[in-house]
């Protein structure tokens, strides 16, 4: 039985046919839940970025359980296909042909999207337990994390089975602008289970992992390949190269790495409006904002996969 | 602009802007990158205002873009803006370690600057708990927010 939570472990739940949706956005002062019935409404989720990460999953997931009940009888792969189509037009980056593949393999076992959707994410959470443990076993007696974003309660899971190990631990926390995910997110689901930590700019690591306060750096990936490179939050590059030349190792937490070249994945430039995310106006400059950067094989330590 | 290919090379400041710094930018005909330079986002706040006064081309973005930059090959050369000159090396701002072993690590040569007037007392934000003067985290959180300080970049780094 886990002893630390997070709303962010499960982000989104089916319930008859509606999707609640964790609007992360409004964290950590509101926990409010979006409800979502149709895949127009799943479309705007998405592309206001209410939920991320294991949430762009569940909302995948989900919105083609909606439409399959939304439309019995139309044709379930293609309805699958639709879904994934649309979703990537909204965030291109992440690998929703991917998942609609998962949901077609499964309607050769099951009859419906909703039990393959079910089959899926029954051992899902224990899965995700498992990495952490894996993880937990190689950090050192001491670790002192570094992370970037937010993994959905994952790093919770991971102080849990250091615990377990008699291993000592303690996080620091880059606020990931500009969407602050992790001030916002991980630093507020660390805090609230009175788990050690301290949240920094983002621009801090480079003295933090100078003066030796940081032994270790473990990322989330949006993306990951069969060759090694993992494409993640913007930020997480440099993170492994700084990491790489204080000699200090990187775990990047993986799941279903895919055969294809990590330079040719399309990366998501937002709209530049973005960049100015919880100031106090939108300034009139001109701005980028690519949402992810590309972390190559060469400067991970080791992929910790979900498998 | 919606791929990093539309980017062409640009300098890269970090620090506030001085009037050398300024001159010598200018002396180069090129666009500025200006990162955000938390916590009191400099770039914002200070650098933006007197590059549009001295009609200088510049985009700006948040400071984790830099390494997908140097990355992509979009920095041509880094302008470090210092605080003061010390026997063991250069007092600058939050992140220059941060923007100095980027430059270094990518073969990306960096002139140094003493760094213009900064009147700190006028800055809100003074760590990762407040963004522009608005908080980000909850009260009883603060505590557990990284102090900010100057970093003392030696001199066999910045070599």
């Amino acid at each position: 039985m886990p002893l630390y939570k997070s709303p962010l472990l499960w982000p989104i739940f089916l319930k008859k046919e509606t999707i609640f949706v964790l609007d992360e956005t409004l964290l950590p002062f509101e926990e409010k839940y979006i409800e979502v019935r149709k895949i127009k409404e799943s479309l705007e989720v998405l592309e206001s970025m209410k939920t991320r990460a294991f949430g762009q999953v569940l909302l995948f997931f989900y919105t083609c359980c909606l439409e399959e009940s939304n439309h019995p009888d139309s044709n379930k792969e293609k309805l699958i296909e639709k879904v994934a189509s649309l979703f990537k037009e909204k965030r291109p980056t992440f690998d929703f042909l991917f998942l609609a593949f998962i949901l077609k393999e499964g309607l050769k076992r099951f009859s419906s999207i909703k039990e393959t959707v079910e089959f899926f994410l029954k051992d899902f959470d224990s899965k995700r337990r498992n990495r952490q443990k894996k993880l937990a076993e190689i950090l050192p007696p001491e670790a002192n994390i570094l992370s970037i974003c937010n993994v959905n309660g994952e790093l919770i899971y991971l102080y849990e089975e250091l615990l377990n190990l008699k291993k000592k631990a303690f996080f620091y926390i880059c606020e990931t602008r500009p969407y602050l995910q992790g001030s916002r997110l991980t630093f507020w689901e660390l805090r609230r289970n009175n788990i050690p930590c301290k949240l920094i700019c983002d621009c801090q690591c480079a003295l933090l992992m100078k003066e030796k306060k940081i032994n270790c750096v473990v990322v989330g990936a949006d993306r990951s390949t069969k060759k090694g490179g993992i494409i993640n939050k913007i930020g997480t590059y440099t993170l492994a190269t700084l990491a790489h030349f204080f000699d200090m190792p990187f775990y990047a937490l993986v799941q279903y790495p895919q055969d294809v070249d990590v330079n040719k994945i399309n990366i998501e430039f937002r709209p530049q409006e973005e960049a100015f995310m919880f100031l106090s106006k939108i300034y009139d400059v001109e701005a980028i904002y690519p949402a992810f950067d590309i972390t190559p094989q060469g400067l991970i330590t080791d992929f910790i996969n979900l498998q | 602009m919606r791929s990093i290919e539309d980017l062409k090379q640009s300098l890269l400041i970090w620090g506030v802007l001085s009037k050398e710094g300024i001159e010598f930018i200018k002396s180069k005909k090129e666009r500025v990158i200006v990162p955000e330079m938390r916590p009191s986002l400099l770039g914002l706040k200070i650098n933006i205002p007197l590059l549009k006064r001295n009609n200088i081309p510049f985009i700006y973005c948040t400071d984790n873009t830099l390494g997908f930059l140097f990355y992509k090959n979009k920095i041509k050369h880094t302008l470090l803006f210092f605080k003061e000159e010390l026997s063991e090396g250069l007092r600058c701002i939050t992140g220059s370690l941060y923007v100095v072993l980027l430059s270094h690590l990518h073969n990306i040569d960096i002139s140094f600057f003493k760094m213009g007037y900064l009147q700190s007392n006028s800055l809100t934000d003074k760590d990762a708990s407040t963004i522009d003067g608005r908080k980000v985290v909850l009260n009883e959180d603060i505590p557990f927010v990284e102090e900010v300080k100057d970093e003392v970049i030696e001199w066999k780094v910045l070599k």
